[in-house]
């Protein structure tokens, strides 16, 4: 699904101009997205997002290291994305992997997003480390959104066990003990970003593009926005030029897209959370439509 | 704050909030590339080459190839592990030079055939990227390509409450927030933007006048040159008085 016809190309873009795409939406439309927690039950937090066609599974795992020379106090995270080989062809899936491993990594390797800081167990010899393992299992577009949304809802959902460093049996050796799972504690979330990608058509401003909206645009700009409106991240795709007057009209525009998805997400995973209890665990989720 | 980056109200190379370092500029530098420049930023210090067009090596695809090489020397940075764009390494870089060549280059006049741009910094000082740019650009000129427009980066960071445009080495290492912006002026186009850290919307919408100011600068620099260098190239065949150019 790489190409599109010139036909086609006109078909999507007139629709654009006309403020009525494929899907009936609107330019400003976003999408329903479902999502859902705690459906991997070997890892510390995971969610599946559903964002029409676009199906996302995310899984942190926690794991105790040692910190990085730089940041003695700090914990770590490593973000991974990667994309099943039927979301595109090879070579755009490869640079599609590391451009949105590079955009999650830089946003949570920063220290604002989550207070790394309180990953530390240990001054200069232990502490926390996060991975967040990225799976896109289908696209129909949007993927930087989708991502963003998927690992604030594991992150909403990782619990991080309660630990105590006690003197080991040696002078000078340490040794770390784990309590159970019902200590486990809560991660922050509440200055954590989501991307909110703002594409260009012929000068008309679209959010949630599908794949084939992707194929027509000119340029897209994806901005990491938190729920207070500060920026995490920007970065530009496409091949054409952003008008620099339009620019902070865009991010304006950013700033609002994102806090409602912010909202809305909240909304979905308070009402995961209570709901999770209730009902048994579904782990068929691949066969799923 | 005060004493790692500031000397009373000045920076401690002297210049103000938003003045840029000296620029110097040279094209040609490696007569075996058909396209090369050389750009000293302060003590940011890079070279770029362009090989190309040739004919594509894989047979796929009739649209024209920019292949970007972007490396680091291993004396460039004087300690490689701290890297304010340590997760943005060297490929990620490339990528970002990549994204911008195609927004300037008129890419459909090259079709089937690819364009090869090694980019080195010889030392890194601060505003690695916007400098890889500018270099690319003037390479880009040299080599004759078609382009848009001369585009020009500048970089703006912030350190608590305070932007600095075209920060070296140690003001990065302080920073919060990084905001690049490569525009195309006379079509007041924005080629590429990329920010990192984390900054407010007010001041992002700050830090881009700052920047698009910045970019201007750059911008009469590169411009004048070019002039220069149209200057040189007609002296050698000139036959009026030098009033008239």
């Amino acid at each position: 699904m790489d190409r599109l016809s010139f036909s086609e190309q006109c078909f999507i873009i007139q629709g654009i101009k006309d403020n009525i795409r494929n899907d009936a939406r609107t330019r400003l439309d976003y999408r329903y997205f479902s999502i859902e927690t705690g459906i991997l039950p070997q890892t510390n937090g995971s969610s599946r997002l559903r964002l029409a066609g676009t199906e996302i599974v995310v899984g942190i795992k926690t794991e105790i290291g040692e910190p990085l020379k730089e940041s003695p106090n700090d914990g770590r995270i490593e973000v991974s994305v990667e994309c099943t080989f039927s979301t595109s062809e090879r070579r755009s899936k490869e640079v599609l992997n590391q451009e949105i491993t590079a955009m999650m990594q830089k946003i949570y390797s920063g220290g604002k997003a989550i207070d790394l800081t309180n990953l530390s167990i240990l001054k200069e010899k232990k502490c926390w480390i996060l991975y967040i393992d990225v799976l896109v299992l289908r696209s129909d577009g949007n993927l930087f959104d989708g991502v963003s949304l998927a690992i604030k809802a594991a992150l909403f959902n990782t619990r991080i066990p309660k630990v105590q460093v006690v003197p080991g049996e040696r002078s000078g050796e340490i040794e770390i003990e784990v309590f159970d799972e019902q200590q486990s504690e809560k991660i922050n979330i509440k200055n954590v970003p989501i991307c909110v990608t703002i594409s260009q058509v012929s000068g008309f401003v679209v959010i949630d593009t599908t794949v084939y909206e992707e194929l027509c645009i000119d340029s897209s700009l994806v901005v990491a926005i938190d729920s207070s409106s500060n920026l995490f991240g920007i970065r530009k795709y496409g091949n054409d030029g952003i008008e620099s007057s339009s620019l902070i009209e865009i991010i304006n525009l950013a700033s609002k897209a994102g806090q409602n998805l912010h909202a809305r997400l909240d909304s979905l995973l308070q009402f995961e959370e209570k709901n999770r209890i209730q009902n048994s665990l579904d782990l068929d989720f691949i066969h799923q439509k | 704050m005060q004493k790692v980056v500031l000397d009373g109200n000045k920076r401690l190379d002297g210049r103000s909030f938003q003045q840029i370092r000296h620029l110097y500029m040279q094209q040609g530098v490696n007569s075996r590339a058909s396209g090369s420049a050389y750009i000293e930023s302060g003590n940011t210090k890079i070279i770029c080459s362009i090989f190309g067009p040739r004919q594509r090596k894989k047979k796929s695809g009739v649209k024209g190839q920019i292949n970007v090489d972007f490396r680091f020397c291993s004396f460039a940075n004087k300690d490689e592990t701290l890297h304010k764009y340590a997760s943005l390494n060297e490929k990620n870089i490339a990528f970002q030079i990549e994204q911008t060549v195609r927004t300037t280059l008129k890419i459909e006049l090259l079709p089937k055939s690819e364009v090869d741009i090694c980019v080195l910094v010889l030392q890194d000082d601060g505003s690695v990227l916007a400098s890889s740019l500018n270099c690319v650009v003037l390479a880009l000129v040299d080599a004759g390509f078609e382009i848009f427009d001369l585009v020009s980066s500048c970089q703006v960071i912030k350190i608590q409450n305070e932007l600095f445009i075209d920060s070296t080495y140690k003001e990065e290492e302080e920073s919060t927030g990084i905001v690049m912006i490569s525009l195309m002026p006379s079509l007041s186009e924005i080629a590429h933007i990329l920010q990192t850290g984390e900054i407010s919307q007010l001041d992002m919408i700050e830090a881009t006048k700052i920047c698009l100011d910045g970019c201007a600068v750059v911008y009469s620099l590169i411009k004048d040159l070019e002039k220069l260098q149209v200057k040189r190239q007609i002296g050698c065949f000139r036959a009026l008085p030098t009033e008239l150019f």
